[in-house]
């Protein structure tokens, strides 16, 4: 009993800030969803019960923002998942020079949003930018922000250059885990590199896939700083994801128990995901 | 040996396009304004200081000491706090045979996935409560209840061998001495990590500063550097050479850790 | 060489350590605050250049003034109001602060901001040093609620360089802005060319409102209680610049973030700005820059307009009042000196100085304010603007036709109104 008395107490310390700091906002936050409260407003905060979530289903940018979001984890995700597991791989054969890469790799990481948005706005403006300026050689120029697809694209582009460093370390010390002993039996058995990677790496790297499948689901859904900076949604809305029609709705337009109301909403998109994607996982 | 050269080839064409952009952020930092705007090459054509000059030299307008101090200081203090917490909470949750921890420590994971902004508000009129609002505190203290480090360090201490506690038991070492001699010189590696994702987050956070914090001269970088751009206009001399600046601890940082760091993940236990 | 990383790593936590306590001690130890001053805050949305001639007339104040501190904070638009209104949120305004006339309303609805006439009638402010079209910005049933600092209209910066160039000329031979809008289209002509462009919008939604103004549009019916953007006037000033895109193709099809840059690179002849640019624009070197009057493109003489007004918190205390009102005065008496960061001072008295009249690139935006326009008073601006800049840019990209995008808009702001009619209004 004393035994389990002190485990608590160790414990004790992080739910000092927990309480304060994540379960009490989040339990404000959730229920401001109920109210209707324009902060603006002479009119009292009422109790509207489940009318603001009614009103986010006919909000056709709530759903404009949902389709954006949507798009950019759809694309973003797996491309994600993808290169950095392409950038491991490669740096997990290479033995020299390798934590050169990898510091390059992840340096992006260190810069911080403001300074990434100017940059990236000046690389993709489309008649004066570094982009175009480049590809003007060779005949081509690119809408880079002007069009819906193009703009969609160009925010994936920075999101995977700015975010790749930390899913690939996490990656490369998954493979980095994998013992040798494996990939020489399969060595025996007569198996090509592609069959060695499907049979050894794949399943054994699963563990660090997942997380990091999980990890930047997660971080996707909330997509927020890069959209508002570089594209400032737009064109024509496309890239005007949730976050950023949240933060609009509550400090713009000062809609509190509006945004809280829709943030409940991604929340619940973000937990049904990621529990779908954790009984996929299982089920294996 | 072929295959690996094409590798090693493949590794640096990529490298180099992702260091493109860094080095277009450093290089144009020693660019004149004029030279920025028309951009032609890379590499400056005249060298200069002048934007950091400028950066420095005028200190009541832009107090950029003031701003990396304080940044520093937010950060470091965010990252020590998570550490000793999150080392705790983890170890409580890990090795003392707790009826819940499992469920606890999933309820901790869960809150990962709050959306930043629907705590934006609430975590304001708190702060307020507490009459924590342009201080230090409200900086600080908030970030700290960091889900992720318990997480990461609960993976790490479950796998430290029974038998070495035991031992220590018999000796009739306390839990805490436990914690402090055996558990965490164990798990260097992954506190390293947990250390710099959490150094680098407070680092680079633009939100809470710019809400919670009044007065100028408590401001952190991030929130000092958007001031060098309003709505129509961008500054990208001052904000370049100052974007240099701020991402130069935060390599130091990297550069020196990374070897316990790649080991912190590799150990992490996400294996299983 | 692990050696040495590892003493290297040795060094770098002891230093780290050491800065570490050392700031901590700072902390501690600094910050005392003259408790004998009046201390007050003043907030405002001058980030960038702005902000330096702000600060250098708070400094001046503090200097001027031995019993108050005032300790300025700036932030960039979009970050200004929300934390401002955050801070309001937690009764944390600050003592002074800065709104732009067009969202007064909203302010003052909610409460936010002081009547100042009591301030107004016991100090050498006067009323009638304001142009009629100004002031009436600040007043809400009858009482002022803002002391408009400046005005700042759009005017058209063009580069005299290119236009001589291209024989955009005078008697003299020197540039010759156009004014009508046949020497409008004339020049948009004769500019166009492979390596730069005539003309671009810059920001697209002032460019916009001040164009559907030269065609007599207006955004609501008289009490605002009727959307009218989709108006003949609005949609005709819409189809003028989508053919001038499209089908004449003299104006590229907006798709940039900061469209200005090509000006600032001298690619391009002719754009529409406010005169936060002043500095930016004539800082060129290799090209000469110049400002003049808006061409009437339509059928009369309009141009965008907006001010910044200098507001006092409502729930101030007595001790404070006098310190916030004596900046507001400074803030408004020495408004040349605000002129300087490029914007024209809302006072008549002041652009009526010699040191005024010295800055001719403010004096041609100055030469604009009779027919200068506000976006129109209501208290959901920013609902009807975002409505606004996406109808304009479906319609101006070629998402949708000009009708269709203002029917679109119109139909949702009519809904905001309904909306707001029903929250607001008790």
């Amino acid at each position: 009993m004393r035994r389990r008395l002190a485990g608590y107490l160790f414990i004790l310390p992080y739910l000092f800030v927990f309480i304060p700091f994540v379960v009490l906002p989040l339990f404000i936050g959730m229920s401001l969803g109920f109210f209707q409260w324009e902060m603006l407003s002479p009119v009292e905060p009422r109790f509207v019960g489940l009318q603001q979530i009614r009103l986010a289903f006919n909000d056709p940018y709530f759903w404009n923002a949902l389709k954006a979001t949507s798009l950019f984890v759809l694309f973003c995700v797996p491309m994600t998942v993808i290169l950095s597991l392409t950038i491991a791989l490669g740096l997990h054969a290479i033995k020299q020079r390798q934590s050169i890469y990898r510091s390059i790799f992840v340096l992006p990481m260190m810069v911080n949003i403001t300074v990434v948005g100017l940059l990236w706005r000046w690389m993709l403006n489309t008649d004066f930018g570094v982009f175009n300026g480049y590809l003007k050689y060779f005949g081509i120029q690119i809408p880079w922000t002007g069009e819906p697809g193009w703009a969609m694209l160009s925010i994936i582009m920075l999101t995977l250059w700015w975010g790749i460093g930390a899913p690939t370390i996490i990656l490369l010390a998954g493979l980095k885990h994998i013992p040798k002993q494996y990939y020489e039996a399969a060595k025996v058995d007569g198996a090509n590199s592609v069959r060695r990677f499907v049979s050894v790496t794949l399943p054994l790297l699963k563990p660090s896939l997942v997380f990091v499948l999980v990890t930047q689901l997660i971080a996707s859904f909330q997509i927020f700083g890069q959209t508002f900076i570089v594209t400032k949604g737009g064109p024509n809305n496309s890239t005007r994801v949730l976050m950023h029609h949240i933060y609009e709705t509550s400090f713009v337009q000062y809609r509190i128990g509006y945004g809280a109301a829709m943030s409940m909403l991604l929340f619940l998109v973000i937990v049904v995901i990621t529990l779908i994607q954790y009984f996929l996982v299982k089920e294996r | 040996m072929k295959y690996r050269r094409f590798i090693e080839f493949m590794v640096l064409v990529l490298a180099i396009i992702f260091l493109l952009p860094m080095l277009l952020i450093v290089l144009t930092s020693f660019k004149s304004e004029a030279e920025i705007l028309n951009f032609s090459s890379l590499l400056p054509k005249n060298w200069t200081l002048s934007n950091y000059v400028r950066l420095f030299s005028n200190h009541e307008e832009i107090p950029i000491a003031v701003w990396t101090i304080n940044s520093f200081l937010y950060a470091s203090t965010t990252t020590l706090i998570v550490l000793i917490i999150d080392s705790l909470a983890a170890y409580g949750l890990a090795r003392m045979n707790l009826r819940f921890s499992k469920t606890i420590l999933a309820i901790f994971i869960a809150t990962m996935m709050v959306p930043a902004q629907v705590q934006l508000i609430p975590t304001y009129l708190i702060l307020n409560k507490f009459g924590w609002l342009d201080t230090m505190l409200a900086i600080v203290i908030p970030p700290t209840a960091n889900a992720f480090g318990i997480f990461l360090l609960y993976q790490f201490f479950k796998k430290i061998p029974k038998d070495l506690e035991e031992a220590a038991a018999l000796d009739g070492c306390s839990r805490l001495r436990m914690f402090w001699h055996i558990a965490l010189p164990l798990s260097k590696p992954a506190l390293a990590t947990l250390g710099l994702l959490v150094f680098l987050g407070s680092w680079n956070d633009f939100l809470s500063p710019l809400v919670f914090l009044d007065s100028s001269d408590r401001l952190t970088l991030p929130v000092g550097i958007a001031t060098f751009q309003s709505s129509y206009y961008s500054e990208y001399s001052l904000t370049l050479a100052a974007g240099t600046i701020a991402t130069v601890p935060a390599l130091l940082a990297f550069l020196i850790f990374q070897k316990s760091i790649i080991e912190g993940i590799a150990h992490s236990g996400l294996k299983d | 060489m692990s050696r040495i990383i590892y003493w290297l790593k040795q060094f770098v936590i002891c230093a780290l350590l050491g800065l570490f306590i050392l700031t901590l001690l700072m902390r501690v130890g600094g910050g005392f605050i003259d408790s004998n001053k009046v201390h007050i805050r003043w907030w405002n949305m001058f980030a960038g250049p702005d902000g330096q001639h702000a600060l250098g007339m708070v400094r001046s104040f503090n200097q001027s003034h031995s019993n108050i501190h005032v300790s300025m904070q700036r932030m960039d638009f979009n970050t200004f109001y929300s934390k401002v209104f955050v801070a309001g949120l937690g009764g944390r305004s600050p003592e002074v602060f800065v709104v732009h006339a067009d969202l007064l309303p909203r302010f003052v609805e909610a409460g936010l901001v002081r009547s100042l006439d009591d301030l107004i009638d016991q100090s050498d402010i006067e009323l009638n040093d304001f142009n009629s079209n100004v002031l009436e910005t600040v007043i809400f049933d009858k009482k002022v609620f803002g002391i408009p600092l400046d005005i700042h209209p759009m005017g058209m910066y063009y580069n005299a360089t290119l236009l001589e160039k291209s024989g955009i000329i005078d008697e003299f031979g020197k540039a010759k802005p156009p004014e009508t809008s046949e020497e409008f289209i004339d020049a948009l002509q004769k500019l166009s060319s492979d390596d730069h462009r005539a003309f671009v919008l810059t920001w697209a939604r002032i460019n916009m409102y001040t164009v559907m103004r030269q065609f007599n549009g207006e955004m609501f019916n008289e009490d605002f209680s009727i959307c009218t953007l989709n108006s003949d006037e609005n949609i005709r000033a819409l189809e003028y610049i989508v053919e001038l895109i499209y089908e004449h193709k003299l104006i590229p099809k907006p798709q940039n973030i900061d469209p200005y840059t090509g000006f600032k690179q001298g690619k391009v002849g002719m754009v529409f700005e406010g005169p936060w640019m002043i500095h930016d624009f004539m800082k060129q070197n290799n090209f000469k820059v110049k400002v003049s009057k808006i061409p009437m493109i339509g059928e009369q003489h309009a141009t965008w307009t907006n001010s910044h007004c200098i507001v006092i918190r409502s729930d101030i205390s007595d001790k404070k009042l006098d310190a916030a009102w004596a900046l507001t005065e400074y803030l408004s008496n020495n408004s040349l000196q605000w002129a300087n960061g490029g914007q024209v001072p809302a006072r008549k008295s002041v652009r009526e100085s010699e040191g005024f009249k010295a800055m001719s690139a403010q004096m041609k935006f100055a030469e604009q304010i009779d027919h200068a326009v506000y976006f129109p008073r209501v208290q959901f601006l920013f609902e009807f603007l975002a409505e606004f800049d996406l109808a304009i840019e479906r319609a101006l990209t070629g998402k949708m036709s000009p009708t269709e995008a203002l029917n679109h808009a119109t139909e949702r702001i009519n809904e905001t109104i309904k909306r707001h009619k029903s929250i607001y209004i008790k």
